[in-house]
């Protein structure tokens, strides 16, 4: 995981791991109860799947191969924050895990 | 989320109207930077210019944007104005306790106040939502029917001093002689621009048409995170303003070569944050850069991308890796000085040259394809580096000519 350092210091993260981007949408969507608001973002060839708690959290998933960032919310409060990291590291500790061995 | 907003009309020369107001779009960063440079003289006076400026540019876009809807309850006004507050990235801002008379507006979220905080790491020693006080007049002005600067704004509860909520105190007053009126979009170029430079591998119109498809409005705080940095679609004629009553000012105090100087070097912190928060995005990764075949097409590609931010439009005239010409027409500082101060005796255009040396600092010393942090050590590297590009504004559409151009070289 990594910060970014630009203008969003501090909200930004950026995680790299092996994932389908959809299944760790559905992922994210499911561990919020679909209380979540999606979209899918086209920009070229790139298909990003966003997935956001409102006043919470943003992740974008695939914008760049095998990146996934999670965005606070500025009035997200730091309890909040915490907790969604530990959602997107369970989603993605969850999929490794339901990967089949090479 | 659906929000009743004035009508946005794209016109030529890359600019962007929201109700007959010019929109152009700026990071937190360049707001934090052109404020702390506007108020780091004392006795200027800037906090008012700022507020007011602020207040004249709402006032001119919900007046138009009630008109434009057929709708004339304040209540009904003040819901259109909270809705434009969100969509341009400002924020959320509640009218609910405050009526003719006057009263408190609160700011749950605020650009100004809570991300102007992020670009400076730390709490302010004095509130910095002058832009949010100035709109929270303006809009209220607007909903009553009254002059724009029929109010008088103050920060009771400031976030960028740490407060969870911002609230502002209105109370009526005199209109102050002279005050601002926002030009509207002021003048326009009839001029046909040339084409994009033969050298260019970028295909601008395929990056503008990919751009056109991103929603660029508020999320649900109002807030505009994109690019690496938090947007917002800033009102034009508030930058102009704010800007040349600076130099006017401290040109009063003979010190214009210096406020020029130091309004170039907003435009250096604009181009290192939010150019350089877009060359390594993944938007660029996504459109750009699979078209970048040469180090000169890094330049292209970021020029094609400022066409969608309402500057106004530019032109390579001349690339090579020590010196770049640009020429611009319809830049937004020359169409708001003509608008409000007539024909200019001199160059305005600071924000372009700073963003044209700018712009090259980061890609020829600063090595912006290779992908480095952008953070104050990375700044203070390129932009004081004896290699750095210099900018030297050689025409201006406000001195009339046809277009502003320039030059920035090694």
């Amino acid at each position: 995981m990594e910060r970014d350092l630009r203008c969003q210091r501090g909200l930004r993260f950026i995680y790299r791991a092996d994932f389908d981007p959809v299944a760790l949408a559905d992922a994210l969507d499911a561990a919020y109860d679909g209380m979540v608001v999606r979209h899918v973002e086209t920009l070229g060839a790139v298909r990003t799947e966003r997935v956001i708690v409102q006043f919470q959290v943003e992740f974008r998933v695939g914008e760049r191969p095998g990146e996934v960032s999670l965005t606070h919310r500025v009035s997200a409060a730091p309890d909040t924050r915490a907790a969604s990291h530990r959602v997107l590291e369970h989603a993605l500790r969850h999929l490794a895990a339901d990967r089949p061995a090479a | 989320m659906t929000r009743r907003t004035g009508s946005i009309s794209q016109e030529a020369h890359g600019r962007t109207l929201m109700s007959g107001e010019p929109l152009v779009f700026h990071c937190n960063h360049y707001n934090y930077w052109l404020q702390k440079t506007l108020l780091l003289p004392e006795g200027l006076g800037m906090r008012g210019v700022i507020r007011d400026a602020a207040a004249s540019a709402a006032h001119a876009l919900i007046s138009a944007a009630a008109k434009e809807l057929g709708v004339t309850e304040p209540s009904e006004v003040l819901a259109i104005a909270s809705d434009c507050f969100a969509a341009l990235g400002f924020g959320t801002i509640d009218f609910s306790q405050a009526g003719d008379g006057g009263g408190t507006v609160r700011t749950p979220t605020s650009h100004y106040g809570q991300c102007l905080r992020i670009a400076s790491g730390a709490d302010f020693a004095e509130p910095q939502e002058l832009f949010d006080q100035g709109y929270a007049a303006g809009a209220l002005a607007a909903a009553y029917g009254k002059p724009a600067g029929a109010y008088a704004a103050r920060n009771e509860a400031s976030q960028s001093m740490g407060a969870e909520v911002g609230e502002i105190t209105l109370s009526s007053r005199d209109v102050p002689e002279g005050f601002f009126v926002a030009p509207g979009r002021g003048p326009h170029a009839q001029l046909e621009v040339p084409s994009t430079h033969p050298s260019s591998n970028v295909d601008e119109a395929a990056v503008l048409q990919a751009l056109s498809g991103l929603d660029l409005s508020g999320n649900e705080e109002g807030l505009l995170p994109r690019f690496g940095v938090i947007l917002t679609n800033h009102f034009a004629n508030f930058y102009d303003r704010v800007s040349f009553e600076f130099v006017q000012r401290m040109g009063g105090t003979g010190m214009l070569d210096m406020a020029e100087e130091l309004l170039v070097e907003a435009g250096y912190r604009c181009a290192f944050n939010t150019f350089g928060g877009i060359m390594t995005s993944p938007e660029w990764d996504a459109v750009v850069k699979p078209q970048c075949k040469t180090t000169e097409d890094w330049v292209h590609g970021m020029v094609a991308v400022i066409n969608a931010l309402g500057w106004g439009v530019w032109r390579v005239h001349e690339l090579s890796s020590s010196r770049l010409v640009v020429r611009i027409w319809d830049d937004y500082e020359s169409t708001g000085y003509l608008g409000m101060y007539g024909k200019a005796d001199r160059f305005v255009s600071h924000l372009a040259a700073g963003g044209v040396a700018g712009l090259m600092n980061l890609v020829y010393p600063g090595r912006i394809d290779e992908s480095p942090t952008l953070d104050g050590e990375y700044y203070a590297r390129i932009f004081e580096s004896p290699e750095r590009f210099t900018p030297q504004g050689v025409k201006c559409m406000a001195a009339g000519d046809e277009y502003t151009e320039v030059v920035a070289e090694r």
